[in-house]
């Protein structure tokens, strides 16, 4: 790799982490007034202006909340006081692993998706521990609500990266990514499969992290805002980049495609922000998880099951 | 003269040292460090297998102390526990000689000394029998592989290693059933492996912390020796299936048992079990490669255990010594009495916490690059046989999981909240000595876990003797790389990327918090402030072992998935007991009927052998 290389990769890897960070929040709020639209605005088209403000407002908090007295309850630890900004950092990494609107980054060679999905989990474990730090009854049993929830998920997402295993051959991004240029249909069917298999399991697996956050409060209560728009953001990424590869331009060796794939990120993005908005409704009611879970299950087993049918008839 | 000759003599002037510190009333550390040197610069020299001839052994057999590979590596590791946790030296000894020993004769006697020998001595009668039937299965397999291999004529059975792997090229299919069974009836008592668990826990429970750290290395060796290097050349079909069904099976009961476990160390006893059982699943998935002559996959399953390995045993050490340690400064081992110890203990807490960081397989380092391996494996396994590979996956994921969500309820029960005893609330921190011995304890898990690579290369011989085929190429030293090339983890990289990323979050967040924190009483959901009768608070506005677990089990239990909500609980007790009382019967039938079924089996290997 030359000179120019590294620095256009660096430059690269930059621009995607400041994207990233500044994209996130407005992520969240896009979902918030996706959600919100039908309460609001019954029987009115939903105006530009209202899309700006609602865009706008993220930060507008996160600097408010950012701004406020930072305050811990009096047997509060260290562990609860460095939870939200260990978790902020580590779904920073997790998400400057996952590729948003390029391909060849200097760290796709350690984009590996079980190490994505792990830190991912371990942001989540920091902050269950940071919620059960002052021992109170009411938020640790709010808080263990989230991981518990997610449990049932789990079958669908090991089998969704087991599906994805098997049509591409690894299961570094790179691999995953670059898999799609070519081969078999079947192939193709079963790794879009596991690609909803995850997605549905991520979904199922996320949606429940509200108790983690119900004794945090100023900046402590930002930065969860952040984490858990950071970690959205990363999963849509992640999704919408194995179900379309190509949208995704290269480092390498024209930046000139650069706008493009910038352009069909926003789309992606914007396109899961809304996905995520409208489903927030549905998601609130009891049972929909669960049946989110054995969705993506039953994905996540139809994507081997198609490959091996594919086999036999070969 | 060759390096491993010479290692060995003076493993074996160490050995001696060893006893005669104890006859000396002397601290054995020093001598068993000099031990764990010795280990290493054999593994450094790539230790080729010397042998030492002794007069032990039957007739025509080759007697003989020898050291390879995978004796090198077992012994440092031994000598590693024995060197920072005082070690019993009769046991250490005895343990020493099973990985030192070159004869079958020899191996078994040993390894029977062993087991005889490790604490607590006064058993109660399910562990004690356990005990017997483990040191039983022992003798069994070492004399039936040594049966196997007596040439055709022979009087007495061959007992050298060398000449047992000639012999056993082929197994009758007698031989192949009874072999694993009986190799598993020894190891699986001190691996904690399901259902013969009871003895594991009541090693980690009540017996130095010591015990169970060499009673794991003694049941891997042993898993290894007999199962892989002298009858892994020509593995029946389901020996792979069996050991992989059985890791699972061991690893998902524990992690339950892990999430349900009232005392400290009953649920680390548990949690340890869970590694054992993933690292069974390697050794299954191993032999099923070799079956399907699948030798880069049977080279990534045996180093995902050898990376296992060392976490499961010194930080697992580490994490056993820490409980301890804990349970006696806070006068309770029950969970329901520990609690807010970082407070009063923050040093051993923080030493807990990497402990926990490694043995829950949290990324990038510690236990998690065995972890990848494993499911990598696991993955490769989906191409030979997809459905067994599918199931074993999800479970491997789901107590893989739950030991997780085990390991934060320890964590939050014991370290944080508020203090539930007098003696909990003045439990003072554990000495600077201890806490020096158990930061070392986590330096050579961290950085296998950091260089992964160099662990391997380290340990090649290990690989060449027990997974035939291996491909000549060293491993990368700063990333693991899956034999197809599907994929990389670079744990170092990794752990810089993280590095990073939290030294900028917590610059810029002290940047951007302009003002500084403030402390208020926490809020207990409208409760009464807690009467002078109850100087802790009230138990019920806190969270207990008890609440943490009917969280997971209302959330993922029997509501998560359909089929399981129409199962009764007592249906389901009695389907989880039903292995247990079958392993009860199993043991009363030896314990009665013990000669009969001996001669029994000795009649049927004869019969087998003259047909």
């Amino acid at each position: 790799m030359t000179l120019a290389e590294l620095l256009l990769g660096v430059a690269a890897l930059l621009l995607h982490l400041a994207l990233s960070v500044a994209a996130a929040p407005m992520l969240g709020a896009l979902a918030d007034w996706v959600a919100a639209m039908p309460a609001d605005r019954p029987r009115s088209r939903p105006s530009r202006a209202g899309l700006m403000a609602a865009l706008r407002r993220p930060w507008q908090r996160l600097a408010w909340l950012m701004a406020k007295e930072p305050v811990l309850a009096e047997n509060a630890s260290a562990v609860g006081g460095m939870a939200p900004i260990l978790a902020v950092a580590v779904t920073l990494a997790a998400a400057a692993l996952v590729p948003s609107f390029l391909r060849g980054m200097p760290t796709g060679g350690l984009a590996d998706l079980p190490a994505i999905l792990a830190l991912l989990g371990l942001a989540n474990l920091i902050l269950l521990l940071g919620s059960l730090d002052i021992g109170a009854a009411g938020p640790g049993l709010a808080a263990m609500a989230a991981p518990s929830a997610a449990l049932p998920a789990l079958p669908g997402l090991v089998l969704a990266v087991a599906g994805l295993w098997l049509a591409s051959g690894g299961t570094g991004l790179e691999i995953l990514l670059a898999a799609h240029d070519g081969g078999a249909p079947g192939r193709s069917v079963a790794r879009l499969l596991a690609t909803v298999a995850l997605g549905l399991a991520a979904l199922a697996a996320g949606s429940g992290e509200d108790g983690l956050s119900r004794e945090l409060a100023g900046p402590d209560l930002a930065l969860f805002g952040l984490q858990s728009d950071l970690r959205r953001l990363a999963w849509i990424e992640l999704v919408t980049a194995l179900a379309w590869p190509g949208s995704l331009a290269t480092v390498h060796p024209n930046p000139l495609y650069w706008p493009l794939g910038l352009l069909l990120w926003a789309v992606r993005v914007t396109a899961g922000g809304v996905m995520l908005g409208a489903v927030r409704g549905w998601l609130a009611v009891p049972g929909a998880r669960r049946q989110l879970a054995r969705a993506s299950a039953a994905f996540g087993v139809l994507a081997p099951l198609l490959l091996l049918a594919g086999r036999a008839a070969e | 003269m060759d390096v491993s000759l010479l290692v060995l003599v003076g493993l074996l002037l160490v050995l001696m040292g060893v006893l005669a510190a104890k006859a000396m009333r002397r601290r054995a550390g020093i001598v068993a460090g000099v031990g764990a040197s010795l280990c290493a610069l054999a593994l450094l020299a790539g230790a080729r297998g010397a042998a030492l001839p002794v007069p032990i052994g039957l007739a025509g057999g080759g007697g003989a102390l020898q050291l390879d590979g995978l004796s090198a590596l077992f012994l440092f590791l031994s000598f590693l526990v024995a060197a920072f946790a005082e070690a019993e030296p009769l046991c250490l000894v005895a343990t020493c000689l099973a990985m030192l020993a070159g004869d079958l004769v020899l191996l078994a006697a040993a390894a029977a000394l062993a087991l005889l020998a490790l604490p607590p001595q006064g058993l109660g009668r399910r562990p004690g029998r356990l005990r017997t039937m483990a040191a039983g299965g022992l003798v069994g397999a070492c004399a039936l592989l040594g049966g196997v291999a007596a040439p055709a004529g022979a009087l007495l059975p061959e007992t050298g290693f060398s000449l047992v792997r000639d012999g056993v090229a082929t197994l009758g299919r007698e031989a192949a059933v009874l072999l694993p069974v009986l190799v598993l009836l020894g190891v699986a008592p001190l691996l904690g492996l399901w259902p013969l668990a009871a003895w594991h826990r009541r090693l980690c429970g009540t017996a130095p912390p010591w015990a169970a750290a060499l009673a794991s290395l003694l049941g891997l060796f042993l898993l290894l020796r007999l199962l892989l290097g002298l009858a892994g050349s020509a593995p029946a079909a389901g020996w792979g299936y069996g050991l992989a069904a059985l890791g699972i099976a061991s690893a998902l009961a524990a992690a339950v048992g892990a999430l349900r476990a009232q005392t400290l160390r009953g649920a680390v006893a548990r949690l340890l079990a869970v590694q054992n059982g993933l690292a069974v699943l390697g050794v299954g998935i191993c032999l099923l490669a070799r079956t399907d002559d699948l030798p880069g996959l049977a080279a990534a399953a045996l180093d995902a255990v050898l990376l296992l390995l060392p976490t499961q045993v010194l930080a697992g050490l580490a994490m056993l010594t820490l409980a301890a340690g804990m349970e006696e400064e806070a006068g309770a081992s029950l969970l329901a009495r520990l609690g807010g110890l970082v407070q009063s203990m923050p040093r051993a807490t923080a030493l807990a916490a990497v402990a926990v960081a490694m043995l829950a397989f949290l990324p990038p380092v510690g236990g998690f690059p065995a972890l990848w391996l494993l499911l990598q494996s696991t993955l490769a396994v989906a191409r030979v046989a997809p459905v067994p590979a599918l199931l074993a996956m999800v479970a491997a994921a789901v107590a893989v999981a739950l030991s997780g969500l085990a390991w934060v309820r320890l964590v939050a029960v014991a370290g944080l909240g508020r203090p539930r005893t007098p003696r909990g609330a003045a439990a003072q921190e554990i000495g600077g000595r201890l806490g020096r011995t158990v930061a070392a304890m986590l330096v050579l898990p961290g950085l296998i876990g950091l260089l992964p690579g160099v662990w391997l290369r380290l340990l090649r011989s290990v690989g060449a003797g027990l997974a035939a085929g291996v491909d000549a190429d060293p491993p990368p030293l700063l990333h693991l790389v899956v034999p197809g090339g599907g994929a990389t983890l670079s744990p170092l990289a990794l752990a810089v990327l993280l590095l990073v990323a939290i030294g900028g979050c917590l610059l810029l967040g002290r940047r951007l918090a302009v003002r500084p924190e403030r402390r208020a009483p926490a809020w207990q959901q409208g409760s009464a402030p807690p009467p002078p009768w109850l100087p802790f608070g009230d138990p019920l506005t806190q969270i207990g072992p008890a609440t943490l677990v009917r969280m997971v089990g209302r959330q993922a239990g029997p509501a998560g998935w359909p089929g399981l909500s129409r199962m009764r609980p007592r249906r389901l007790r009695a389907m989880l007991a039903a292995p247990e009382a079958v392993g009860a019967w199993l043991l009363a039938a030896l314990r009665r009927h013990g000669a009969v079924l001996a001669l029994a089996l000795l009649a049927g290997l004869l019969a087998s052998r003259g047909a």
